[in-house]
């Protein structure tokens, strides 16, 4: 489903940076991928070139047989908006919205209608035990509630891929637990392919298969 | 793409003006929405008017009256024949007119803690030619000078036997299309209480009253006798006595002059006619010297019309040569002649750029300015908005509407605050016209008070479309600057956002 070939990575024009060198990936339906690595190892570079948000310097990304940069803006925010839900560590919701809004956001720019939007961010923020937190604003939740808020929102659009980059970072033990059980139980239960970065070594253990990145090469 | 109503939502989210979902909008936003619309549909004047109208329970205009005019260049006056004609013509309720009236007329305005723009200003033209506004004299004991070294007016004098003044509309409307004359003291002292206060059943010592005005009143005369030749050769310093002619169509509550008045009884109004009945017997002597030069033809006259037949009855006048107007005073004249003005003025034209100029570059600043901090200040949503799938189009959408929304808001809040400008203008300058000393009435500055009342008055009355057309190039304005910003937002990096 997704392929990385060969990817490369720089940043800087003077004093160069190199987070990722000739990486090659392969991202199957239903994976459940973990990745570690020190701090600036190029676990958050990876996770973005996979997502569409960075162009790689060398080397392609191939999102079911297509070339990820060579789509244009719509192309591949179209992409983005469907096939791949990003889950941030600081969770990164509209402070103005409320959670079922923020759930939202997604399909209002995939033009679904307003009553499917309410019913679907209803469904998912249900699934997610936050029912009665509808109406609340983020300023308003928890770390673990925001948290759960912004996967519901990776997931209100059914994606393929959840993208998590550190979701537990800003969490607790036992927050960050809870929202490693529903990583799970997502993958259990909907089989979407989950690409996690942690550095944290019990986290990584909830993954099928574990990456290593060490200096912008996988192990 | 994100729809247009969603980019709207979103905008009024993050501008705050709608809570969350099914929430309640402000009042303010909808007190605002519901002015815009009552000025789209009254025109801004008229939303004043109307409030004037329902607290002061007068109806500021009344559909059913016209006004006869006679045609100067054919020399066409109206003659008593024409009145007697105009009477006997179905629908007509009452027809005004006296061969007494002549081309000026005063209404004293005292008593009146405030005196509204148009009074003075607004209707200058129809009104002056006509009527004389005089604001007190406890305010201005030079109006009269003044009004008349302007050659608005000339002074007429008329005997009658009744008096009567009136305050309220339905009275009002009782005696449209008599004659009345009203014994006015426009000279009156300041802890005189004029004759229009005259409680029934109370003792008055009206000599007390007329002596403390006497002293007044004699130096305006006197004044008025070296100044005004041809007209004033003498006067016996008594209360006036002056014909309305009807009241003034379309001038609103207090503006009417003879709304702002108490009605006193008719043995009140006999009572003074009685007491000044001996000396008005010598100024009846000199009456042919106050008469104006067309007395005996009325230059105008009102006819109060049945619903319904206001148009065949204005045919019918029509077809005698004489002038109608279907309407006493449009509210629409005043800015057609500034437009004939400018039209005449190319200069002023070219001034009113030069003056804008500047203001177009500040616009243009502060909205770049102001889109761009909003911008900057949005990165991280944007960052997050475009992880989740919206296309640079998308952004580009909601910045240029959320622009549009923010001018859009200026725009209503500008035309509240021209409306209020207006009318503080107005009022300030009506208060500068009364208190201008005499010396100075043919001094610039006096002209331009009048000139700026009479745009502030123009503004008002001026109909909802004028009122919004200087707004309307602030959109194209608006976008010019936004370009920027908006280009700006829609480029931004979703992993840079990301980093903030």
């Amino acid at each position: 489903m997704l392929d990385l070939v060969d990817v490369s990575v720089e940043y800087g024009k003077h004093n160069k940076v190199i987070p990722l060198t000739n990486v090659n990936f392969h991202l199957e339906p239903g994976d459940f991928v973990t990745i570690t690595g020190r701090s600036g190892s190029g676990k958050t570079t990876f996770v973005q070139v996979c997502g569409g948000l960075l162009t790689p310097t060398t080397g392609r990304v191939m999102f079911r047989n297509t070339e990820l940069h060579k789509l244009n803006d719509t192309e591949l925010s179209r992409i983005r908006n469907t096939s791949i839900g990003f889950v941030f560590q600081s969770f990164n919701l509209v402070d103005y919205l409320t959670a079922a809004e923020n759930v939202s956001l997604p399909l209002v720019f995939s033009n679904t209608p307003p009553s499917e939007r309410s019913e679907r961010a209803a469904r998912m923020l249900n699934a997610m035990g936050l029912s009665s937190r509808t109406d609340h604003y983020p300023g308003e939740l928890s770390g673990g509630e925001r948290q759960r808020v912004a996967i519901a929102r990776a997931l209100v659009t059914e994606p393929d891929i959840i993208i998590a980059d550190e979701p537990t970072g800003n969490l607790d033990f036992e927050t960050s637990r809870t929202v490693m059980e529903i990583f799970s139980e997502i993958h259990r239960q909907r089989r979407t392919a989950i690409l996690l970065v942690t550095h944290n070594p019990w986290i990584a253990d909830f993954g099928e298969q574990k990456i290593h990145i060490i200096e912008g090469t996988l192990h | 793409m994100i729809t247009f109503k969603d980019a709207l939502s979103l905008n009024l989210r993050r501008t705050g003006k709608k809570k969350r979902s099914g929430g309640k909008k402000s009042l303010a936003a909808l007190f605002t929405f519901l002015f815009f619309l009552i000025c789209l549909i009254n025109g801004g004047y008229g939303v004043i008017a109307k409030i004037v109208e329902i607290f002061y329970k007068t109806d500021y205009h009344n559909p059913n009256v016209i006004m006869v005019k006679a045609d100067y260049q054919n020399r066409r006056f109206i003659r008593p024949e024409d009145l007697d004609a105009v009477s006997k013509l179905e629908g007509v309720e009452l027809v005004q007119g006296k061969l007494h009236v002549s081309k000026g007329h005063i209404f004293l305005m005292d008593r009146i803690n405030y005196i509204q723009p148009e009074t003075l200003f607004g209707y200058k033209d129809e009104l002056f030619k006509t009527y004389c506004l005089l604001p007190s004299q406890n305010r201005n004991p030079k109006a009269i000078p003044i009004l008349l070294s302007q050659n608005l007016f000339n002074l007429s004098y008329v005997r009658d036997e009744n008096v009567f003044i009136r305050r309220k509309k339905e009275e009002t409307d009782l005696y449209l299309g008599r004659t009345f004359t009203i014994i006015i003291d426009p000279f009156c002292g300041q802890d005189y209480f004029g004759w229009n206060f005259f409680e029934p059943d109370k003792a008055y010592d009206p000599v007390m009253f007329f002596r403390r005005a006497a002293s007044q009143q004699k130096m305006v005369l006197e004044y008025l006798t070296k100044t005004k030749p041809g007209v004033v050769k003498y006067c016996d310093p008594l209360p006036l006595k002056f014909q309305i002619a009807g009241y003034i169509q379309d001038s609103g509550g207090a503006n009417n002059p003879l709304s702002a008045y108490g009605v006193i009884p008719l043995s009140q109004a006999r009572r003074i006619s009685q007491i000044t009945q001996l000396r008005r017997e010598s100024v009846n002597q000199h009456e042919d010297e106050f008469r104006h030069p067309k007395s005996g033809k009325l230059s105008s006259a009102y006819v109060l019309c049945k619903t319904g037949f206001k148009d065949s009855i204005s045919r019918s006048i029509e077809k005698t040569g004489l002038v109608v107007e279907r309407q006493a005073v449009s509210p629409n004249r005043m800015i057609t002649e500034i437009i004939d003005e400018l039209k005449k003025n190319t200069g002023l034209i070219y001034f009113g750029v030069i003056i804008l100029l500047p203001f177009v570059f500040f616009i243009i600043l502060s909205i770049y300015k102001i889109l761009s901090v909003n911008v900057k200040d949005s990165i991280k949503e944007i960052g997050v908005m475009r992880c989740i799938g919206a296309t640079r189009k998308d952004i580009r959408r909601m910045f240029n509407q959320l622009c549009f929304y923010e001018v859009l808001q200026v725009l209503i809040l500008s035309l509240i605050a021209a409306n209020g400008t207006m009318l503080a203008i107005g009022f300030f300058t009506a208060g500068a016209f009364n208190r201008i000393p005499l010396k100075m009435v043919h001094s610039e500055i006096f002209i331009l008070i009048s000139a700026v009342g009479d745009f502030s008055v123009a503004w008002l009355t001026a109909p909802a479309w004028i009122q919004i057309l200087p707004l309307i190039p602030l959109i194209p304005i608006t976008f010019t600057a936004a370009y920027l910003p908006v280009r700006k937002a829609s480029k931004v990096d979703p992993v840079v956002a990301m980093k903030i």
